[in-house]
């Protein structure tokens, strides 16, 4: 009985947004609809469903160049000793201290001399820069508590450092991995400014955009927004429960003792 | 089979003193050499060195004669044992076995050949499509040398295999390991805190303290003409008595020191003895250790289990004058002289 109001307090909106999704246009002013519709789902049409594709494209690409990246460095910063590691950790630990409004204008520009303005690859490249620290941090806090003994086993039997982290390091770290790829998944999947600043042509926007852009001049289309919201949470949400062990493992891996 | 030979070699991590201080070792082919110390004193580092693991900061390490500097660990033809076992909690046993193998692209039916060989030697082949978390703690300790003894490799490096084992599977392991050594007739090095354990399985020993080595010698040489204080101590249970001179009636202002077989003890006056009390007697089984005061000095002495010892009692001793070490006032070094 005490989880009901956290129950309320937590799932009270979500089960509004899903409640508006079905709601009749005409009728939002009433305090009940006479009959649910799925008329709202009908409506969001095929540009909609671009942007559920271009969403899906940006996130998968970020989360695999960023755990690509992530792992392998978050190793070296783990186990290996070289000079300027530290630089290294603590250099990636200040990107994400920047305010992104900060980089939105000289980002379009490097983008722009890229000739990656419009594309989806000139998203996955700064999200991935965005959402590595965060990476970083998780998979090295993992590969510092995996024991420095098991690398240099992996040494002796004559693994080189790259073998060791392949063949070794990578097949333990799975729920750290798991728990990386959702989180960045999800910040790419949210990330509203630069999909804004940087995307021009409708066909390549995004869900956030899209359902950002939805408002005409004169008209709040609700229903159509709660139900393209409902779209963009659905598949999150069953992807967080589907991992939601695995993350709990790997956010405090090696937090207490076995 | 291979010698290894470590001249002046020195390992200095940054802001501490040398964790390894210019140390000099000759280790034969085929030897049981133990590297033995308190905690800290470099034992570790000076086999990660051997390993190539890590790099000296001055001085060399041969191999085989032959120097092995940038040489990577896998080049050096070195297996290593460690504490922590360092098993691949992925891969089940034969995994395990298999990967240095694997790592060196030996063919299959040799690796499996060599897997089967090796778990049959261990007495683990049963074990073998088991992960490490189903294992009990001395299964482990037996798969990790497995994994080393698969190689065939010139030189064993063990780092206090048997520390994580309770009491009884150690002494079990510890009789397997030198039947082991006996069979393979490789170079082992062995690392240990437990000075029985280096004393019981070593051809010889070196004793190491803060990075400095104190002393190498058979395990008798060692025992019996430790090269100072420190070394003296450190071996022998219960520990060698160390008092002034002249509590024992002896001449000068030196410190001695008597091991604690040593000592006889007897339950009435004699001739050439020396009068004591006992404080304290502590009974082992076998038999009897008893504390002595003894010009203000304690002193421990094994006696026969029978002995009558009462706490406040009066007891008379008596030592072979030969058997006496004298030290050098320092406390540091210890002249060899026969009193
Ligand atoms: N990677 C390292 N960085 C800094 N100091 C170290 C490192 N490894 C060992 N040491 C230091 O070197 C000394 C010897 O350590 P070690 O060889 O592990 O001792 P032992 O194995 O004899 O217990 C210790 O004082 C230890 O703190
Ligand atoms: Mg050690």
């Amino acid at each position: 009985m005490k989880r009901l109001p956290v129950l309320v307090f937590f799932l009270g909106p979500l089960a509004w947004q899903v409640l508006t999704s079905f709601w009749p246009e005409p009728e939002l002013t009433r305090a009940l609809p006479h009959a649910l519709t799925v008329a709202n789902y009908a409506g969001l049409g095929t540009t909609f469903a671009r942007a559920v594709l271009n969403s899906l494209l940006v996130a998968a690409g970020t989360t695999a160049l960023c755990l690509a990246v992530g792992a392998s460095a978050a190793f070296a910063v783990a186990k290996l000793e070289f000079r300027g590691r530290s630089l290294l950790f603590g250099g990636a630990l200040a990107i994400s201290m920047f305010p992104p409004i900060a980089t939105v204008s000289p980002l379009y520009l490097v983008l722009r001399a890229a000739g990656l303005r419009d594309t989806l690859a000139g998203l996955i490249l700064p999200y991935a820069t965005f959402a590595l620290p965060l990476t970083l941090w998780l998979l090295t806090s993992f590969f510092r508590d995996l024991p420095d003994e098991l690398y240099r086993a992996a040494r002796v039997d004559g693994c080189t450092p790259w073998q060791a982290f392949v063949h070794v390091f990578l097949p333990l770290s799975w729920p750290a991995l798991a728990t990386s790829a959702i989180l960045v998944f999800i910040f790419s999947w949210n990330e509203l400014l630069y999909a804004l600043s940087f995307i021009s042509t409708p066909s390549k926007r995004t869900i956030p955009v899209a359902i950002a852009l939805f408002a005409g001049e004169h008209v709040e289309p609700w229903g159509q927004i709660a139900a393209a919201s409902v779209v963009a949470t659905v598949p999150l949400a069953f992807l967080t429960l589907f991992f939601q062990r695995r993350i709990v493992a790997g956010l405090t891996a090696g937090a207490v003792k076995e | 089979m291979a010698s290894v030979s470590l001249d002046r070699v020195r390992k200095a991590f940054p802001g501490a003193p040398d964790a390894v201080h210019e140390l000099s070792l000759e280790i034969a082919d085929g030897e049981f050499v133990s590297l033995v110390g308190p905690s800290g004193c470099g034992k570790s580092t000076t086999l990660n060195l051997i390993a190539g693991l890590d790099q000296p900061t001055s001085g060399s390490i041969r191999i085989d004669g032959k120097p092995v500097e940038g040489l990577e660990p896998g080049e050096r033809d070195i297996a290593m044992v460690f504490q922590s076992y360092a098993l691949y909690p992925h891969k089940d046993v034969r995994g395990n076995l298999a990967f240095p193998l694997e790592v060196a692209r030996l063919e299959r039916s040799e690796i499996d050949k060599r897997i089967a060989e090796t778990a049959e030697l261990l007495g683990i082949s049963k074990l073998l499509s088991r992960k490490p978390r189903e294992l009990s703690g001395g299964q482990r300790q037996r798969v990790a040398l497995g994994r080393a003894l698969v190689r065939k490799p010139r030189v064993y490096l063990l780092d206090e295999p048997l520390s994580n084992l309770d009491a009884g599977l150690r002494a079990q392991m510890r009789a397997e390991l030198r039947r082991l050594h006996q069979k393979l007739r490789a170079t082992f090095i062995y690392v240990t805190h437990d000075q029985a354990e280096a004393m019981t399985l070593s051809d010889r020993i070196a004793l190491l303290r803060a990075g400095e080595l104190q002393q190498t010698g058979t395990p008798r040489e060692i025992y019996q003409r430790p090269a100072n204080r420190f070394v003296a101590e450190f071996f022998g249970t219960p520990r060698i008595n160390v008092v002034p001179a002249r509590v024992l009636g002896l001449e000068g202002d030196d410190l001695v020191g008597i091991r604690p077989e040593q000592i006889e003890l007897l339950s009435e006056r004699a001739s050439g003895v020396l009068e004591a009390t006992v404080e304290e007697a502590e009974m082992t089984g076998a038999e009897l250790w008893v504390t002595l005061s003894l010009g203000g000095e304690s002193m421990v002495a094994r006696a026969p289990s029978d002995f009558a010892a009462h706490p406040g009692g009066r007891v008379w001793i008596r030592f072979p004058a030969d058997r006496v070490l004298r030290f050098e006032q320092s406390g540091r070094t210890l002249s060899q002289t026969r009193l």
